[in-house]
């Protein structure tokens, strides 16, 4: 199912990329002041305008949705999926921490709920803070993600004795320090692309992952 | 900037086919047999692999497996470890590491590590029998009613082609290794001349007795001096896995230096997991070969576990080796020599090209 949905996705993405191509000879040279892939990879759209996120990949996914409510605060939701089997849906903030030319910095907040299928399921309060990195080059953005995200997962350990039932709570910590890195590419002010690499140590330290990665499509507009 | 504009999608095309073409498996021809040791190919045969059937082990075990693997290859470990766990993962995985031969493990553990039966094993043996070397395993756990029926089942499958020893883990089946009622196993390995696999030390899975009775090989000594004509081969050197520390080496060594019947296998104590640093390891090959008793040593990794460890256990132990001193004879004992003498098997010369 998830081949299907990549080969849908890449399918989609490349369609988009050529009809594209025409339209955008008539957008304006270069640069831009701002645009989908910047606001997209580089977080903190300006205050009105909104992008939208589809990037699919292996082991993670993700779609997500970012609206400016001033010109340094912005409100996003994300569903993230690994593999169809972990789902994380995020709501929250970001704050443009600082902007130049070249340089974009965002601080994100994201709070959410945890959801595993796997032999064992992961279920909890889900939080993550972030930074983006974006450098602004034409139309090409080279960005860094660096995060770190905290699950909090409740077990419930019930004991049946002869003399009756026992039952508590724990609670483990699931930590997560996560890395991206990438490019951006502006296809036109609303559309854009991503490639990117990610590392999403799931479990640190005691676990060994495997890193990944993402093909991005992002819209955006309303500036 | 037009011109250049015009090669993207031709650039993300030629992108989505590099990916395309590094996810599928080119691989150039199996890699060459055995260890380089010096610029000699040494043979080398993992007695100590473990063929299986998911559906029979138990769900607390599961979970543990599932989180042994790499994410997010653990999210979906039926499927991972229903593929490891196939003869043919198992004769991919000793081919990637160069070795020759394999003892695959049958396991009657119902409430720990699950059940991989004789039959199963017996199945697997037909898939490369020139290559896998079975050990047959059986239930303790309705002893007092199934004793008789148990070793008879027993001595029937050790009269089956590829079998060649007995595997039995006091911890995970939950018998005492001191305890007289089972003795009659170990007399079931000396008459018929097939060795005993022994796990000795405590154990990460679920439900395991970890007490000094079920994984201190203290409590083997009687048996081993009672029957001097069944071979002992102790598994995992005592390690004790849940402090990821040496708990039995020095036991395991005194044991094989006064017994003759005694012999060590250093398996999964050197994993990354079990072993982060990789001191652990080392210090039980450098112990083993300063205790003189390299002739004494089978090497064995525990796995298939998760892909690649069969091949990076190999490599661990071999560094371990050659961080010790270990000179060539003794290498080439520990990494199969050993193992041919003591269940009777013939190495042939391409084990080692």
């Amino acid at each position: 199912m998830n081949v299907r949905f990549g080969v849908t996705f890449g399918g989609c993405v490349i369609a988009t990329l050529l009809g594209a191509s025409e339209a955008a000879a008539a957008e304006p040279r270069t640069p831009f002041p701002a645009h989908a892939a910047l606001d997209a990879v580089g977080g903190s759209p300006a205050k009105g305008a909104y992008v939208l996120s589809a990037q699919g990949g292996w082991p993670f996914s993700f779609l997500r949705a970012q609206v400016g409510l001033s010109d340094r605060i912005t409100l996003q939701s994300e569903l993230e999926s690994a593999v169809g089997r972990r789902y994380r849906p995020m709501l929250g903030i970001g704050v443009r921490l600082a902007e130049a030319t070249h340089v974009r910095l965002t601080g994100e907040f994201l709070a959410g709920w945890l959801f595993q299928r796997s032999e064992e399921y992961r279920r909890g309060p889900n939080g993550e803070l972030r930074f983006r990195l974006a450098i602004p080059v034409r139309r090409f953005v080279p960005y860094l993600v660096l995060g770190t995200r905290h699950a909090f997962l409740p077990d419930l350990l019930t004991i049946e004795r002869a003399s009756g039932t026992e039952t508590s709570w724990s609670l483990r910590h699931e930590w997560t320090p996560w890395a991206t890195l990438g490019l951006g590419f502006a296809i036109s002010r609303g559309i854009g692309l991503d490639l990117g690499i990610n590392y999403g140590w799931v479990g640190a330290p005691d676990t060994i992952a495997l890193p990944g990665v993402h093909l991005g499509l992002h819209f955006g507009g309303d500036r | 900037m037009k011109r250049r504009f015009g090669k993207a999608p031709l650039a993300l095309v030629s992108a989505l086919a590099l990916s395309a073409l590094v996810s599928l498996d080119v691989g150039c021809g199996a890699p060459p047999r055995g260890v380089d040791w010096n610029g000699k190919r040494l043979p080398a045969i993992d007695m100590h692999l473990h063929p299986g059937d998911w559906d029979h082990v138990p769900e607390d075990t599961r979970k543990f497996l599932a989180s042994r693997f790499p994410f997010p290859i653990g999210l979906d470990a039926e499927a991972a470890a229903k593929g490891s766990l196939l003869p043919e993962s198992i004769l991919g995985e000793i081919d990637d590491a160069g070795i020759w031969g394999a003892g695959l493990f049958a396991i009657y553990a119902p409430r720990t590590v699950g059940v991989a039966s004789n039959e199963l094993v017996a199945e697997d043996l037909t898939f490369a029998p020139d290559r896998f070397f079975g050990l047959a395993s059986l239930r303790v756990d309705r002893w007092t009613t199934d004793r008789d029926a148990e070793l008879d089942r027993l001595k029937s499958t050790l009269s089956r082609p590829g079998f060649v020893g007995i595997k039995l883990a006091h911890a995970h089946q939950h018998f005492r290794m001191d305890d007289p009622a089972f003795f009659p196993i170990y007399e079931v390995g000396a008459s018929l001349g097939k060795p005993l696999y022994l796990h000795t030390g405590t154990s990460p899975f679920p439900g395991t007795s970890q007490e000094p009775a079920y994984t201190d090989p203290t409590y083997l000594e009687t048996a081993i001096q009672q029957f001097p004509a069944a071979t002992f081969i102790l598994g995992h050197l005592g390690y004790d896995f849940e402090q990821k520390r040496h708990a039995g080496l020095e036991t395991c060594i005194r044991l094989a230096k006064t017994y003759p019947n005694v012999f060590l296998e250093p398996s999964a104590l050197g994993s990354a997991s079990s072993d982060p640093t990789g001191a652990n390891l080392k210090e039980a090959m450098r112990r083993m070969r300063e205790a003189g008793i390299t002739d004494r040593v089978v090497y064995g990794s525990d796995g298939p576990q998760s892909p690649g460890f069969v091949k990076g256990y190999l490599e661990r132990t071999v560094a371990a080796m050659k961080d010790a001193g270990y000179t060539e004879q003794e290498a080439a004992a520990v990494l199969a020599g050993n193992f041919a003498r003591v269940f009777g098997v013939t190495v042939p010369a391409e084990a080692a090209e």
